[in-house]
């Protein structure tokens, strides 16, 4: 204790005739005056302490040629991010189109899901995304053939199954999809599946149920009308306004004349606020006409969106899609169902673009903080 | 805290101001280099670990946030970050015996500046033996020149201590300046 009295005494004094400068106005004790004199050559002796001047030029040149490099390399590493994201997206897609091309049992649940199918919002995001990216006019030519085959494919199964009334959403669905079918790049393959398609359509129509086919009259028409020949005349029940929504804009999708829409009829409120958070624009018309409008609301709905459900099927399928979310027939709480989660975890996993940028989530760390350079400690804190 | 010019620059060095970056090398280089010459006591050393400082100062000012200490106690953070990685690989060298300071003493003024060096370099030397916290204290109060309040503030420390160390630091480096010259007496 008395040790530590002496030697805060000393350290005081010591502070005290640092202070003074050794101005000699303050009597130092001997050994305290020692230390001062001591304290004095160490700061004379640091002026001397100084890098050449060699170096410093040097060292500075080195620094801006390190900094100009480093800024150059950091615009390259953004940018190959995004070129990495970029190709991860595309190769993402190419194997959904993969799976979806193929259409295997092997080749993912999704490809062989039908409407009202917990997987079917995934099969149908796949094939947005896959028609988005399509490198070329030809292959979304091709992409939206396959699509508009695959439509049928589902709708006879469905038709198989008894369930007219999503077999009528589908078929219209095969509507929509010839419609993006414009000045095709390559005529000649188009003509060709689109008289496979009409024979289908026909042959569908034959063994359909009476609900079924009005729909499927309408599809043929639209195939007719696309191999550029006169169409039937709409069957009763299926007037003019619904043969023109299958080619043309429609006001809403919840408002059209489908025969989903009757079974719609119950959850449009929610197809509706679907489509409202998907940014359903609806069928407004644009300046330039029903078939820009058509050709921007098709755009529009084929884009992947973040949750994986087309908008429009979103608010047109509501009898698919809707059904999760729809009350159960025994009143239980439809959150409480166990399918229900199931839908939305696919959506996410199928979501390229949450995929993608978790994918490009590291980059936030620079290339020099993962090259492992040291980091400085806090200010003030870790010193010897 | 440092006055507004350099407050200035450093902001413009966390947005990756290289002009601005560049100035803070020119106001810092000094003390930087003397901080790690009393830790290498080798002035070919101080100066590539000096400029190694530098750069990772660079790669790492966007992380730089200000906690009420003088901008250049960081710098101080990385330099010893830099002088324990250097030791770590084990590549000490001896100063006045390797050639590194090697002066020509041909010219009177080569002579002086030789004989300056020796005292510096001594005191280096002595400087070296003392424990971290010691070393800490007399280089930031007697070679940079900061108050006792500052240094307490950068080390985290209360001023009695920084007191009680500074006194500490200056005998041990007497003491270690008594044995050094009983060693050359020898």
């Amino acid at each position: 204790m008395n040790r530590l009295h002496k030697e805060s005494g000393l350290a005081e004094a010591l502070e005290q005739g640092l202070a003074e400068g050794g101005s000699g106005s303050v009597v130092l004790d001997r050994d305290v005056a020692d230390l001062v004199r001591l304290a004095r050559m160490l700061e004379d002796t640091a002026t001397l302490v100084v890098p050449s001047d060699e170096f410093r030029a040097r060292s500075r040149q080195r620094l801006l040629m390190h900094m100009a490099r480093s800024g150059r390399q950091r615009h390259s590493l953004r940018t190959s991010i995004a070129e990495r994201a970029r190709g991860w997206v595309i190769r993402f897609s190419a194997a959904l189109a993969a799976l979806s091309i193929a259409g295997g049992a092997a080749a993912g649940a999704s490809a062989s899901a039908l409407p009202g199918d917990l997987l079917y919002p995934l099969k149908q995001v796949t094939e947005a995304t896959v028609l988005q990216l399509a490198p070329s006019d030809s292959a979304r030519q091709d992409l939206l053939l396959h699509q508009a085959d695959t439509r049928l494919d589902e709708t006879a199964r469905l038709l198989q199954q008894g369930r007219d009334t999503e077999a009528g959403v589908t078929v219209a669905r095969y509507d929509d999809t010839l419609a993006a079918l414009t000045a095709p790049a390559n005529p000649e393959p188009v003509q060709s599946q689109l008289g496979s398609n009409e024979a289908r359509l026909n042959e569908l129509q034959e063994s359909a149920p009476p609900p079924a086919r009005p729909g499927l009259e309408r599809a043929l028409a639209v195939t007719k009308r696309s191999l550029n020949r006169p169409g039937p005349t709409p069957p009763p029940g299926a007037d003019a306004v619904a043969v023109q929504t299958a080619v043309a804009p429609k006001p809403e999708p919840h408002q059209s004349q489908r025969p989903s829409d009757v079974a719609d009829a119950q959850p449009a409120a929610v197809g509706a606020s679907v489509a409202a958070k998907f940014g359903e624009r609806g069928g407004a018309a644009t300046p330039e006409g029903p078939a820009a409008s058509h050709r921007e609301d098709l755009q529009h709905r084929l884009q992947p969106t973040p949750v994986g459900i087309e908008p429009d099927t979103a608010a047109a399928e509501g009898s698919s899609i809707e059904s999760d979310a729809s009350p159960a027939p025994d009143g239980s709480d439809p959150a409480a169902r166990a399918d229900a989660p199931v839908v939305r975890a696919t959506e996410s996993a199928a979501n390229p673009r949450a995929n993608a940028h978790a994918d490009t989530a590291q980059p936030g760390r620079t290339a020099t903080e993962r090259s492992g350079a040291p980091r400085p400690a806090p200010a003030g804190r870790g010193r010897p | 805290m440092d006055d507004r010019h350099i407050i200035a620059l450093v902001g413009r060095a966390v947005a990756r101001d290289q002009a601005a970056f560049a100035e803070l090398y020119d106001v810092y280089l000094d003390r930087i280099f003397r901080y790690i010459y009393y830790r290498t006591v080798n002035r070919q050393d101080a100066e590539d670990l000096t400029e190694q400082v530098f750069l990772q100062a660079w790669a790492a000012i966007e992380r730089f946030r200000w906690q009420g200490k003088p901008f250049v106690a960081w710098l101080y953070a990385v330099a010893h970050n830099v002088v324990i990685d250097w030791r770590r690989r084990g590549v000490t060298s001896e100063s006045l015996n390797d050639g590194d300071n090697l002066i020509d003493v041909e010219s009177a003024s080569a002579a002086q500046a030789m004989s300056q060096w020796i005292d510096a370099d001594l005191l280096a030397k002595a400087i070296k033996q003392l424990t971290p916290e010691q070393q800490e204290v007399i280089i930031l109060k007697f070679l940079d020149g900061f108050d006792t309040a500052t240094i307490a503030h950068m080390m985290d420390k209360r001023e009695g201590t920084v007191r009680a160390l500074q006194l500490r630091a200056l005998q041990s480096l007497r003491r270690e300046l008594e044995r050094q010259g009983e060693g050359l007496a020898a």
